[in-house]
């Protein structure tokens, strides 16, 4: 018998006015794995991660955690059982200091104290020289890593980052894509992404998403040889 | 250069300014006559007051128009049980106190309940508390079978206990020199911990602090409730001081003056607040006493002056001199 998903989505849909952005939507989410989604702007991408972080509510459908049903529920409730959110324009305290952000995170409701040893976290994210500095000073990758380490100190089941590459130099992105890497069997990841080879660095399990619905899943290399996805990379699919 | 820990170094700083504050305004009664020592003590209400709103605008940045239906709330609250239920002097004003402040708690609850609750935050909040205002005039000029009208209530008893009556003018003077000191000092030694960390992440990012677990709403009413009770014991003890209310303590006026005390001090500071309090009055004083009309036309150039050149208050001069200094000092050691 296999382990049951982390997550699931059952028929999972929203719509906004007369546009169906997410549309049917059923994925599973397998314990430990690293996930991606990709797609075009508008694929209904952000509108996923958002119901399942509980900033969005479907219009319908199911999303089952731990095959307990989760919508419906607050955004600390849901922060609280343990799905940490990273977004996509940094969001990190500037007036607290580096080491301060990660402590909250730590200390709060959602981290509960699980996490002691914040030096750990400060290494991963390579920020220790600037652990005293108020987290406004930081380059903007380096915000991005603090909120990821900020989503690690809740000791978080299911990580969701949602274009966690976004505005870095390749650089930047390899770093953050070793990062990522080295959670894989820690914890559950679903990352957003648009830079293709940050997920082919990850050389996870890839979904492809266009116009809300998912149009292919599986293996990164799969997914790299599929010709539907191309069409929909190449702009010979529809126009949305 | 030494390394500069600055946080430390800016809290003894402050600690110190404060007690400079408090030792100077404790030698008041040996120096200046009975008016003056009246209008002090009124001053060092008003900065009561203003701290209460410094301790929800200035530490999560949304603004309350509206904080002087709080103050009235309390001042009210003291008259009516004094004045209109006749209760005897020995329990009126403890009655009175208590009254006032638990109808302002409540509202500021109530209020606060479904307005942050229900989301509504930066401009919204402001205009809404603006109307509360408004409605808390309104209602005090019309229901004047309990309020005493536009003409308000007049005869408010001192504050007393038993025999124990507070109508020594200096001992007056001391109680609300210590209402002050303590409500500072405990604002103070709670916002540096934990509870005021977590009003930081607020105020920087509330969606993120809500994903992280944090019942944000809940400490923002919490919040609004204790800073309505603080603002409603300076109104309520301003009654029983110079002995009557009226419906411009919780109008409009009064509340846009306490928002400039504290902008003028330096918002999210508490001694800016009693700072800037204590500046505006003195200057309101000079000014008018020279000519009335003068005031509002300099109390208008004096706040356009001030955003342009303390936009974060006068007390900000001092980190910036502080900077200055450090940079000069530096600039030496390269030099040399």
């Amino acid at each position: 018998m296999t382990a049951s998903p982390l997550l699931r989505t059952q028929s999972l849909s929203r719509r906004f006015g007369g546009l169906l952005a997410v549309d049917d939507v059923s994925i599973d989410l397998a314990r430990g794995e690293i996930h991606c989604i990709v797609g075009p702007n508008g694929a209904g991408k952000s509108t996923l991660l958002n119901m399942v972080c509980g900033t969005i509510a479907p219009s319908s459908g199911r999303i089952l955690f731990e095959q307990r049903d989760i919508v419906g529920l607050t955004k600390r409730r849901i922060a609280r059982l343990g799905i940490a959110r990273k977004f996509q324009a940094p969001s990190v305290f500037g007036s607290l200091t580096v080491r301060q952000n990660l402590e909250v995170a730590a200390d709060g409701p959602a981290g509960a104290g699980k996490v002691a040893d914040i030096d750990d976290i400060l290494r991963r994210i390579e920020l220790t020289t600037v652990a005293d500095k108020p987290a406004s000073l930081l380059a903007h990758g380096q915000k991005q890593w603090l909120e990821v380490g900020m989503a690690l100190a809740t000791a978080p089941r299911l990580l969701l980052l949602d274009e966690p590459t976004a505005g870095m130099t390749t650089d930047e992105t390899a770093k953050t894509a070793a990062l990522v890497r080295l959670l894989r069997g820690e914890v559950t990841v679903l990352a957003i992404e648009h830079d293709m080879g940050f997920v082919r660095a990850l050389a996870c399990e890839t979904i492809v998403m266009h116009q809300g619905r998912v149009i292919a899943s599986g293996s990164f290399e799969s997914i790299a040889a599929n010709d539907v996805v191309r069409d929909v990379y190449l702009g010979r699919g529809s126009n949305a | 250069m030494k390394k500069h820990k600055r946080p430390r170094s800016s809290s003894v700083t402050w600690l110190a300014g404060a007690a400079v504050l408090f030792v100077g305004l404790a030698l008041a009664p040996t120096g200046v006559g009975a008016y003056d020592l009246a209008s002090i003590r009124d001053i060092m209400l008003f900065a009561l007051f203003a701290v209460s709103l410094d301790l929800f605008w200035g530490r999560t940045g949304i603004l309350s128009f509206g904080h002087a239906t709080f103050f009235g709330i309390g001042a009210y609250g003291m008259a009516i049980a004094t004045v209109k239920l006749g209760l005897p002097a020995g329990i009126g004003s403890i009655v009175g106190l208590g009254l006032g402040t638990a109808l302002a708690a409540l509202l500021a609850f109530g209020v606060g309940y479904f307005l942050i609750r229900g989301g509504v935050r930066g401009a919204y909040f402001t205009i809404t508390t603006l109307a509360l205002s408004l409605i808390a005039q309104q209602t005090a000029v019309g229901w004047s079978s309990v309020t005493g009208g536009d003409s308000g209530l007049i005869g408010v008893p001192a504050l007393g206990y038993g025999e124990l009556q507070l109508t020594d003018p200096i001992a007056q003077f001391y109680v609300v020199w210590g209402v002050l000191l303590t409500v500072s000092l405990g604002a103070w030694a709670v916002l540096r911990g934990r509870h005021g960390l977590v009003l930081k992440m607020i105020e920087d990012n509330e969606v993120k602090a809500e994903t992280m677990g944090y019942s944000t709403s809940l400490y923002l009413i919490g919040l609004f409730t204790l800073s309505a009770t603080v603002a409603a014991l300076a109104g309520a003890l301003y009654a029983t001081m110079t002995g009557f209310v009226a419906p411009d303590m919780l109008g409009l006026i009064l509340s846009t003056e306490v928002i400039m005390w504290v902008a003028t001090g330096g918002r999210g500071l508490i001694l800016g607040a009693i700072v800037g309090t204590i500046v505006v009055s003195e200057l309101q004083q000079r000014i008018s006493s020279i000519d009335t009309k003068l005031w509002p036309m300099f109390m208008g150039l004096f706040f356009i002056a001030m955003v342009f050149l303390f936009p974060d208050g006068l007390l900000s001069v001092v980190w910036r001199v502080g900077a200055l200094l450090r940079r000069d000092k530096a600039n030496g050691e390269v030099r040399r």
